[in-house]
């Protein structure tokens, strides 16, 4: 019976103090949580910001509501899978974020990010486009999740420069023969990375049908 | 249904667990020397990842998500991951002695296994976004898959370690070395499912 | 202070987590794809290390017995999730990089096995220098095998290229020259008879890709546990059964002198199969 008992006992005292060493650690995280909220949320606004002053030199950005809605209505075409370009159904890509461009005061496009699904994950990218519906620029965000060597080279310029100059009256597609150009709108893919080439070019081909439906 | 297919494929040879992910090392290379041991081990994970899968998603889902809480996502699953080992245990050895007899050596080794943690997490971050129903279905889909996909490596692996064992390796290569180099080879063979999905 | 040295020491050659104890092999093998990844792999491992083991160690006298590895875990999966959110507030490149890895280090056997072995038994000071130790000897095995297979697959060190575009050998930053990498290390290190898990020969049965004998992961110690205790009961059992033969021997010595050779041949059977064993 007495040994019962404290038995009983340790179990509660273990009970109890692991509890408290949980409770402890939550609220601890708790606070660090707090702590680092803001920097986190500065320093993705700020790479995000980083990423579209690269892609549309010397412009100022501003959501637009107009714009907002196309793009919700677009983003839902584009899961549907109903929007097809270069041969290719877009049902990966998506557009988290579209903000009107402008210079000087003046309409000049718009910047995006947008994403497809590479080789290992998501492959993000921004974009800028100007009012003919032109690539100004592009940069790859994120490619982490890609070969590195291999797919994780599309964040280097001398590859995604390519798409710099594409229109949005061309489906951009990947071509594996060296053979690509701007004004055929084709895309020389990565050697051995033709899954990341290929998401890149989604991700551009579903923003320029955006840009495309919004001049419309 | 088609999506679901696409997560079976991927998950189980084109991202294998082991090969392309390196989850679940250490069991891989650590209990594959006969095709017996290895198939319970690869069994016992099967199981315990596929119910981890199960319970970790609409935790993270109705719990974690909307009180603002998916910070707290490590130290959750990994508790009820700890937690579900000894409780899956203690039911085997009640109500299924023979399956416990085959398994239990194998479950306490599961709980510091990455594999499980890292679907778990995995799961959440790629479907959360998702309707509960859709969601959850493809994280026990791919939970499934994914050890499936653990134990067809361990138990291929633990087969040429059978074949392989009066081999003549160099000197220095016995051991671990001959055993990472087969895993190298077998990696390259799983290469080749990458153009499938 | 002297210590503190030899824990150090001990942590960065003597029992190298990654070389010689053969710890950790998840990281080790999938995030060293680039140098950097791997310092910054091992550098946030070393956090949580140092951090867990000061907590463990000052915790020791209150967490009860019984519940220390969830309390452990807990310690090490807040931890784990602190340096997270630090590195997405001021590292988000390595962050991403490191991706699900880094909540991953809750897993890691180096972590709780230093926890077991060294924090939950001794004091403050040493355990924290443990911790510096073992995460730097980690910190240091990730780079290199990281150099290595940066060297060879994309032809730079530490993103800077040095050697042309065409004699990248791209195999070795993919998953299958992890491995390869990873087998020539642990080969070479046979070679020259350094210490190692590996270097006991093929006998390793469970766990770590080494023998039970030197690992400190919990769970193979767990498992070094139950087999010792299964091995302890055999050898009970076999000692008590001898000694009832003993006994009976005796009985049967008194009873008929007849009985003894045959007895006595037995217990010296019985004697000589525990030699064997």
């Amino acid at each position: 019976m007495a040994n019962n008992k404290t038995e009983k006992n340790t179990l509660v005292h273990d009970t109890i103090s692991l509890f408290v060493i949980t409770v402890v650690a939550g609220l601890l995280l708790g606070i660090v949580f707090t702590v680092t909220k803001k920097p986190i949320e500065q320093q993705e606004a700020k790479t995000k910001a980083e990423a579209y002053e690269a892609v549309y030199e010397g412009a100022e950005f501003a959501e637009d509501p107009d714009t907002d809605k196309a793009l919700e209505a677009y983003n839902e075409e584009l899961a549907a899978g109903t929007v097809t370009k270069g041969g290719e159904v877009l049902s990966d890509v998506e557009i988290t974020e579209a903000l009107k461009a402008s210079v000087d005061g003046q309409d000049a496009g718009y910047v995006m990010t947008c994403s497809a699904k590479g080789y290992g994950g998501e492959v993000e990218l921004a974009l800028g486009i100007d009012n003919e519906g032109t690539v100004k620029g592009i940069r790859i965000t994120s490619c982490s999740n890609e070969t590195p060597g291999l797919g994780q080279n599309s964040a280097k310029e001398d590859w995604n420069g390519q798409f710099i100059g594409m229109t949005t009256g061309q489906e951009v597609a990947v071509v594996k023969d060296n053979t690509g150009s701007t004004e055929s709108g084709t895309i020389n893919a990565i050697s051995g990375a033709t899954i990341t080439s290929r998401a890149v070019t989604r991700a551009v081909d579903g923003a320029l049908g955006f840009v495309a439906g919004l001049s419309e | 249904m088609g999506n679901l297919f696409v997560i079976i494929i991927s998950s189980m040879l084109v991202s294998n667990v082991v090969l392309s992910q390196f989850l679940g090392i250490c069991p891989f290379l650590g209990v594959s020397k006969k095709i017996e041991t290895a198939a319970g081990m690869g069994a016992a994970v099967t199981f315990v990842i596929t119910i981890a899968s199960a319970i970790t998603y609409p935790i993270y889902y109705f719990i974690l998500e909307p009180a603002g809480l998916d910070y707290l996502e490590t130290i959750a699953f990994i508790l009820i991951i700890a937690a579900l080992v000894q409780f899956i245990e203690m039911v085997l050895k009640k109500f299924m002695p023979a399956l416990h007899a085959s398994l239990g050596v194998y479950l306490p080794l599961i709980t510091t296994n990455c594999a499980v943690l890292g679907v778990a997490l995995n799961n959440v971050t790629d479907y959360a976004e998702e309707s509960f129903g859709y969601g959850f279905a493809c994280s026990v889909v791919r939970g499934l898959f994914t050890a499936i996909g653990f134990l067809i490596a361990i138990v291929i692996m633990a087969s040429i370690r059978e074949r392989c064992e009066y081999n003549d390796v160099p000197k220095s290569f016995q051991g671990t070395p001959i055993v990472l180099v087969t895993a190298s080879l077998m990696a390259i063979a799983f290469c080749g499912f990458a153009g499938l999905v | 202070m002297n210590s503190c040295t030899e824990r150090l020491k001990n942590g960065i050659i003597t029992e190298n987590p990654t070389f010689v104890m053969m710890l950790g092999m998840c990281p080790t093998l999938a995030v060293t794809s680039s140098a950097i990844n791997g310092l910054g792999m091992g550098l946030s491992t070393t956090a949580v290390l140092v951090m867990s083991n000061l907590m463990i160690s000052l915790l020791r006298k209150l967490i009860p017995d019984k519940v220390r590895i969830p309390a452990f875990i807990v310690v090490v999966a807040s931890f784990v999730t602190v340096v997270q959110l630090l590195l997405e507030a001021y590292l988000p490149s390595l962050n991403s990089a490191l991706g699900v890895y880094i909540p991953l280090i809750v897993v890691n056997c180096i972590i709780l096995g230093r926890a077991e072995a060294y924090a939950s038994k001794n004091p403050v000071l040493p355990s924290v220098f443990d911790g510096i130790g073992m995460g730097l000897g980690f910190t240091f095995g990730l780079t290199c095998i990281g150099i290595c297979r940066e060297v060879l697959g994309s032809g730079a060190i530490f993103g800077k290229t040095f050697i042309p575009d065409n004699f990248h050998i791209t195999f070795f930053v993919l998953a299958p020259g992890a491995f390869l990498v990873l087998s020539f290390l642990t080969a070479l290190q046979n070679k020259l008879k350094m210490p190692s898990a590996t270097n006991v020969g093929a006998q390793g049965d469970i766990a770590c890709g080494g023998n039970c004998a030197q690992c400190i992961g919990t769970s193979c110690a767990a498992n070094k546990g139950i087999l010792e205790a299964e091995r302890a009961a055999e050898k009970a059992a076999k000692a008590k059964a001898a000694k009832e033969a003993a006994a009976k021997a005796k009985a049967a010595k008194e009873a008929a002198k007849k009985q003894e050779g045959k007895e006595k041949s037995q217990v010296a059977a019985a004697a000589a199969k525990e030699k064997e064993d």
